[in-house]
């Protein structure tokens, strides 16, 4: 007797249809499972025998055999386990197995029968949009029932739920909606709460004006966790097709927990002492890492110079292209990763280099072994490189509190919607996103512009690359001004945030 | 019989130090005459025992101490140094005054230091782990030392000394260092290239052989030349425990001028310097008021600051509010009344003017 159930895998963001066949023939009694199974897979036999017998129905005792098509993508995860117990009962006779060409399953079985949630439940229910109605563990069916393809999705808490939904005595119920507490609730930190730090205040508006990368140097205290806290609230909201995409990524990391789709965008603050996978995506199951659960959100790395060199230089293939690849033994996989970067860093080991009152303990070769773990390329990829002052407490009190990120985020929207009538045409969104063909057609520069950046290279020894970052800030600026030509201005205060280089080191010593 | 052979031959006598080597230079400053020596004559210096005697006589006479000595001279031939001996041509004459000076001097460079040429000899040291204010101000003043035709001294340890160094190369003046090793050993090695520099256009002295590594324990030794040489000292930020202060005591023993640079009350690497101030140290605003307290300069006239020609009016009033002491943008902004992205232009345009600086802490500071 053969029988197919649908399911899906998992790759990277999207979900794979998988025809889970299974056949149940006279001879001696087995159980294997084929078709690129690995070990967490081939464990169902276990869950799926004793989930049966525990709800009652008698398990075949003949030989059965099941593949997992196509048998060419490798196949992870317990999320198989109800298409295979289905199709182990429907060969066995519980139900007629028409029914099953309604549907696609996918749940991890607990040994009673019951249901746990999986990973990727968006994914899967956008891969069944418009066709198998989509049966998931209840809280897995919550998460899926969040988008527009939800109505196709029933939750099931029991095995047994299902099976008498198959056999028509008994209907499964669409999931509970979405608990709207978790969709809307405000961001616990806002702009206000900043106190001085006027520069920083206004690098962060036009990082979050052009999707520009930010380099924060200041002594321990001044606030930049804080400051990079702050940058998501300042950003335009994210629109239905970007809240989709970053909650189909939260989806498969298994994060989404049931709630609903995410409106804010994301932060997240890896340690420095985070690996490669975890930032960048892989182990086993492959899980996306940091970059990805970031994107179009605010990847923070803070002390930047204590992450793990090979980790940093690993960050630059994604930061150019927006995705993240990564080859595994039996296939190439994708996640988007289109983050805002921040970066901070002390100024040195000790962190008080340039202080005014606390002495710097650090030896110059100590500074700049310090200094050059943020290499060149990746420094690179910085717009905006900005030194922060440190705060004292008098300061703290006696300085006003700022604009709120209401005020603030007013401005940018108007910024980047400049931005996406110029660069709409190009498939792009933000200034930050521009290469050098795209700079040298918009971000011309002014009438006596020239000299200046001539000056620039000279005494400042920006390279070709600094150039190209100086133009494109000095096109944000000049967007939040409202100007449709970069000014001699623009560029002027563009140069501010040229960088913050090993210069100073080599030239104090 | 080379010159300096006599005094490297008597210093490797036992019970013979620096002390007694002064004694003896000072009582017979020429070599020839000093080898000549009869136990009689050698008894009548200051200082000297009977086994003192003995053993300078036996030291003559020691083929190895000899050997050593004549050992040391041709290594520093071969790497190409010149021998300042006490007592002949070329040794600096305001060094030879000096309590305990250097029987030998090894010199790499042009700078001709033998009777002084005229010019001011001045020597800026101070902390190697100073505060961003520090380092400016040695900097500056080296640069402005060297405008105003002085020789700047230090000693090219990390922080200040190297700050002054540069400033005096940034403007194209002479300045000279003085090594704790060997004058042919670049110590720290980071500052390889300003070694060079000058050893190109200024001077590398040290009194230790060729080769000799840099020790910490010859350190303070180092200092008595570098204050040996100068006419006058500028300190600028030393902790309560500096080395810096014994060049300052080695300064005062040598009845230089000694000069301290006002910092902050608050800091800790002022606490140094208070008791200099209180026993008589001059006040070190700019180089041309120090020259001129020294003797060297008539009293200069008009501003403090230079402003530069073509600044818009916010730019002016940018530069007017700022003095001499350091500004984060934001705080100008605040203080100004301005916004940050005026500031921030103003600050660029300045810069590119020569008006201000960037420090390596994000902090501008006023040139001029």
């Amino acid at each position: 007797m053969f029988v197919r159930v649908w399911s899906f895998a998992l790759q990277g963001i999207e979900a794979l249809p998988v025809a889970v066949e299974v056949d149940v023939s006279p001879g001696i009694p087995s159980f294997d499972i084929v078709g690129l199974p690995d070990a967490s897979v081939r464990e169902a036999r276990e869950r799926v025998r004793a989930a049966i017998r525990n709800g009652g129905w008698p398990f075949p005792l003949q030989r059965i055999t099941v593949n997992l098509a196509p048998a060419h993508t490798r196949k992870e995860g317990a999320g198989f386990d109800l298409a295979i117990a289905l199709g182990v009962l429907a060969a066995a006779g519980a139900f007629d197995s028409a029914a099953l060409e309604e549907i696609a399953v996918a749940g991890e079985l607990a040994l009673d029968g019951g249901l746990r949630p999986v990973r990727g439940a968006l994914a899967m229910a956008l891969a069944a949009e418009g066709g198998r109605r989509l049966v998931l563990p209840a809280e897995s069916a919550r998460e899926a029932a969040a988008c527009s393809a939800g109505t196709n999705v029933l939750a099931a808490p029991h095995l047994a739920d299902l099976i008498a939904h198959l056999r028509g005595e008994r209907r499964l119920e669409a999931p509970d909606p979405v608990r709207p507490a978790e969709a809307a609730s405000a961001a616990d930190v806002d702009l206000a709460l900043v106190r001085g730090q006027l520069v920083a205040r206004r690098a962060l508006e036009v990082a979050a004006a052009g999707g520009h990368n930010v380099l924060m140097v200041g002594p321990p205290g001044a606030g930049k966790s804080l400051l990079a806290r702050c940058l998501p609230t300042i950003m335009p909201p994210l629109d239905d097709a970007e809240s989709l995409e970053v909650s189909r990524i939260y989806s498969v990391a298994g994060e989404l927990a049931g709630s609903g789709l995410i409106r804010r965008r994301p932060f997240r603050a890896p340690h420095h002492s985070t690996s490669r996978a975890a930032l960048l995506g892989g182990g086993n199951p492959l899980k996306p890492g940091e970059i990805t659960l970031a994107h179009r959100g605010v990847l923070f790395l803070d002390e930047m110079p204590e992450f793990r060199r090979d980790v940093l230089e690993a960050l630059r293939q994604p930061l150019e292209d927006g995705v993240v690849r990564l080859a595994r033994a039996h296939s190439h996989l994708t996640f988007p990763a289109r983050p805002t970067l921040v970066a901070a860093a002390n100024p040195c080991p000790c962190g008080y280099l340039g202080d005014p009152l606390h002495p710097c303990t650090c030896t110059a070769s100590a500074v700049h072994l310090y200094r050059s773990r943020l290499s060149g390329p990746l420094r690179d990829r910085f717009d905006l490189q900005l030194y922060l002052q440190p705060v004292t407490y008098s300061e703290y009190q006696a300085s006003t509190a700022g604009e709120s990120s209401a005020a603030v985020a007013e401005r940018v929207l108007q910024a980047r919607e400049r931005q996406r009538r110029r660069l709409a045409p190009f498939g792009l969104s933000s200034n930050a996103e521009m290469g050098p063909a795209l700079i040298r057609r918009f971000c011309r520069i002014p009438p006596g512009g020239e000299s200046l950046m001539r000056e620039a290279i000279d005494r400042f020894g920006l390279t070709l690359r600094g150039h190209d970052r100086v133009l494109r800030v000095a096109r944000t600026l000049a967007d939040l001004d409202g100007s449709d030509a970069i000014l001699v201005r623009h560029l002027a205060e563009a140069l501010q945030y040229r960088g913050v280089g090993s210069e100073p080191v080599k030239r104090w010593a | 019989m080379e010159s300096a052979l006599v005094w490297l031959i008597y210093q490797r006598a036992p019970g013979v130090g620096r002390r007694r080597m002064a004694e003896l230079m000072r009582t017979y400053p020429n070599p020839e005459e000093a080898w000549r020596l009869g136990a009689a004559e050698l008894a009548a210096v200051r200082g000297f025992r009977p086994e003192t005697v003995q053993a300078l006589l036996a030291v003559r006479k020691s083929a190895e101490a000899r050997r050593e000595a004549e050992r040391e001279l041709e290594r520093a031939r071969r790497a190409g140094l010149r021998v300042l001996c006490y007592g002949t041509q070329g040794y600096p004459r305001r060094l030879a005054e000096i309590p305990l000076p250097p029987p030998v001097l090894y010199q790499y460079g042009p700078w001709e230091p033998g009777d002084g040429d005229g010019r001011p000899v001045v020597a800026v040291v101070g902390t190697r782990r100073p505060t961003a204010y520090g380092l400016a101000v040695a900097e500056q003043l080296g640069r402005e030392l060297a405008q105003l035709g002085a020789v700047v001294v230090s000693g090219m340890a990390r922080g200040i000394d190297t700050a002054a160094h540069r400033g005096a190369l940034s403007a194209g003046g002479t300045t000279v260092a003085v090594l704790g090793g060997g004058a042919d050993v670049c110590y720290p090695q980071e500052s390889a290239a300003l070694y060079r520099k000058m050893r190109e256009s200024g001077a590398i002295f040290s009194e230790q052989p060729p080769g000799t590594a840099p020790r910490p324990e010859n350190f303070p030794e180092r200092n008595r030349i570098i204050s040996g040489l100068s006419h006058g000292v500028i300190l600028v930020e030393a902790g309560e425990r500096s080395g810096t202060l014994i060049t300052a005591a080695h300064a005062t023993e040598q009845d230089r001028d000694l000069f301290v640079v006002p910092g902050p009350i608050t800091s800790p690497l002022s606490r140094g310097l208070y008791r200099f101030v209180r026993d008589g140290a001059g006040l070190a605003v700019n180089a041309a008021q120090v020259l001129e307290d020294m003797g060297f300069l008539p009293a200069a006239e008009g501003p403090l600051h230079f402003t530069p020609r073509g600044l818009t009016e916010l730019e002016q009033r940018v530069l007017g509010w700022m003095g001499s002491a350091p500004w984060w943008p934001g705080d100008l902004a605040e203080t100004s009344g301005l916004s940050v992205p005026e500031v921030q232009a103003c600050l660029t345009m300045l810069e590119i003017r020569s008006a201000v600086r960037r420090l390596p802490d994000g902090q501008y500071i006023r040139i001029g």
